[in-house]
């Protein structure tokens, strides 16, 4: 699996164009910077630089990785990578985890911005429980990204909605108002989210708030084992479909 | 020994409003080890479904398929151990990445180790001339060069079948001829090889054994040359230089077509043997020159068989 990570960095590396999102998000993080500064809320630098960084996450996820498959599809790779012997699943899962997970150094990306660039006093109190959060976090990111790339070749016109992948979610998530705002139905939706369980937890140790954490990694960890495994089920459906002719192997 | 076998192999599908559409219909054909299967038709014949059902790419309705002893429905993993894919055109391929790391990735998806992996890349790339390009970008290589690592990855897995799906469609002539010389090498070392082509010359280079299918069903089936000498087509003289006058007494043969060119040019289609034998005699007395006669080939067999669907009047 590990030349089907290197083949998909490659792939990237050579298509510009798929690493635009993480151009463009961080831009993102100069507004919200710049507005900080004017309105003499320095203390909220880091919270906001993590906040562009899972949203620059999400976004790379949702418009980039998930269109792994239908790429086979377009470029006729489908046909003969399903020919192998029972291996591109798991290829599939290594390639859209190693596309997700090049949106990772955002997060130092926007710090240094923040830092350097604006001297504001980002910092991070437990770097180690960070690190782990976020690449916990940006697993159960790309099991979104399976989980989205089957529906949209499942489900005929799931395209025109991949626009709205992104900031509802990001308002489960709490990136955009604190969760607490939202309805209670919503809330108890934002509970069962691995995002919104993430981000507050990369806040809390960013913080030196995260007393205790190992049950909520524990539990984060788990969300995003069930999403993982549901992505892949979606995903192992999707396949079979193609051999009961129900779903083209040509877009 | 059989090494593909199908039983009545059929496929429908559902279209739209639930309409059934048969691809396929009671395919039975047999290929044995070290043959060349030739499945000519026109387009919407079959042959792609077929070939899908055989590579385990899609599921039959009705009828079984085995490839290599193992049942496709039953046992696709076995069944991919063992073949081959060789797709026509560009598509198929990661344009963006060199023809090297192209097959190092299929090499890891067939299950290769990272040692054999390097050495099976390394010799096939020798073998079909593309060691000097192989750091280089696949977009960038011509049609030839680009059907050359759709071989080199088909061949990765070492395959007991071959299954080549128009695998010359657009290439230049000496690409093509490079191509089928491939082909024939592969044929002697036992590979079976079942060719889907629209290209009549090539089938008859390559194939030992044909099957004409259309509207999902196998027309007409066996070894290519008892096909050809079963084909009821005429002969073709062509002759230039030809008088005026001796063309008319052709023209007036019973049941011969004739065709007049200029510079003398004509071109004969004799009933029988016994007009083709007077047709020679005449053109022969009248002092034409470049005389020569045509046997039917597999374009005349193909036009016997497979009815006309575009340019019927």
């Amino acid at each position: 699996m590990i030349a089907a990570a290197r083949m998909q960095a490659v792939l990237i590396a050579r298509s510009p164009d798929l690493l635009a999102t993480l151009a463009v998000i961080p831009l993102y993080s100069l507004v919200f910077f710049t507005a900080l500064v004017h309105h003499h809320r320095e203390s909220a630098a880091t919270t906001v630089a993590l906040t562009a960084f899972l949203m620059s996450l999400w976004s790379h996820a949702v418009f980039v990785a998930a269109e792994t498959v239908d790429t086979d599809r377009r470029e006729g790779t489908l046909e003969p990578s399903l020919l192998t012997p029972g291996r591109y699943l798991a290829a599939l899962a290594v390639r859209v985890g190693t596309t997700t997970a090049l949106g990772l150094p955002v997060l130092a990306e926007v710090l240094l911005i923040g830092r350097l660039g604006f001297g504001l006093p980002v910092r991070i109190a437990e770097p180690g429980l960070c690190l782990l959060v976020a690449a916990l976090t940006a697993l159960g990111v790309a099991a979104t990204a399976l989980l989205i790339s089957g529906v949209m070749i499942l489900v005929r016109g799931a395209r025109a909605l991949q626009n709205a992948l992104t900031y509802p979610f990001y308002l489960l998530a709490g990136l955009i108002v604190p969760i607490g705002v939202l309805p209670a139905p919503v809330r108890a939706v934002a509970r069962c989210f691995f995002l919104a369980h993430g981000a507050q937890l990369l806040r809390d140790a960013a913080a030196g708030t995260a007393d205790g954490a190992g049950p909520r990694v524990a539990l984060l960890a788990a969300l995003v084992a069930v999403h993982l495994l549901l992505g892949l089920l979606v995903l192992r459906r999707v396949l079979a479909s193609v051999r009961t002719g129900e779903v083209a192997l040509h877009a | 020994m059989a090494v593909v076998e199908t039983d009545r192999l059929g496929r429908t599908f559902t279209a739209r409003r639930g309409r059934r559409v048969t691809a396929l219909e009671g395919v039975t054909l047999t290929v044995g080890r070290g043959e060349v299967l030739g499945l000519l038709g026109p387009n919407g014949a079959g042959k792609t479904t077929l070939s899908r059902i055989l590579t385990t790419l899609l599921l039959p309705t009705s009828g079984t398929a085995r490839v290599a002893g193992h049942d496709v429905v039953r046992r696709p993993r076995e069944v991919r151990r063992r073949i081959g894919l060789v797709l026509g055109g560009d598509r198929g391929l990661y344009g963006r990445l060199t023809a090297r790391q192209n097959l190092s990735y299929w090499a890891a998806l067939q299950g290769l180790d990272a040692r054999t992996a390097a050495r099976r890349t390394d010799g096939l790339l020798e073998r079909l001339g593309l060691a000097a390009r192989a750091g280089d970008r696949v977009e960038t290589f011509s049609r030839g060069m680009v059907q050359r690592v759709h071989l080199a990855r088909a061949l990765l897995g070492d395959p007991e079948v071959l299954i080549m799906d128009e695998p010359t469609n657009g290439m230049d002539p000496h690409s093509a001829a490079g191509f089928r010389t491939l082909v024939r090498e592969l044929r002697d070392a036992g590979t079976t090889v079942l060719l889907t082509t629209h290209d009549m010359h090539e089938a008859q280079a390559l194939c030992s054994h044909l099957a004409l299918i259309d509207h999902g069903t196998i027309l007409r089936q066996g070894a290519a040359d008892t096909l050809l000498a079963e084909v009821s087509a005429r002969r073709t003289v062509t002759a230039t230089g030809v008088p005026a006058g001796a063309a008319e007494v052709l023209a007036g043969l019973p049941g011969t077509e004739v065709e007049r060119g200029p510079g003398g040019a004509v071109t004969v289609r004799p009933a029988d043997a016994e007009t083709l034998t007077r047709v020679l005699a005449v053109l022969v007395e009248a002092r034409a020159e470049e005389i020569s006669v045509a046997a039917p080939g597999l374009t005349e067999v193909y036009r016997s068989v497979i009815e006309d669907r575009e340019f019927v009047v």
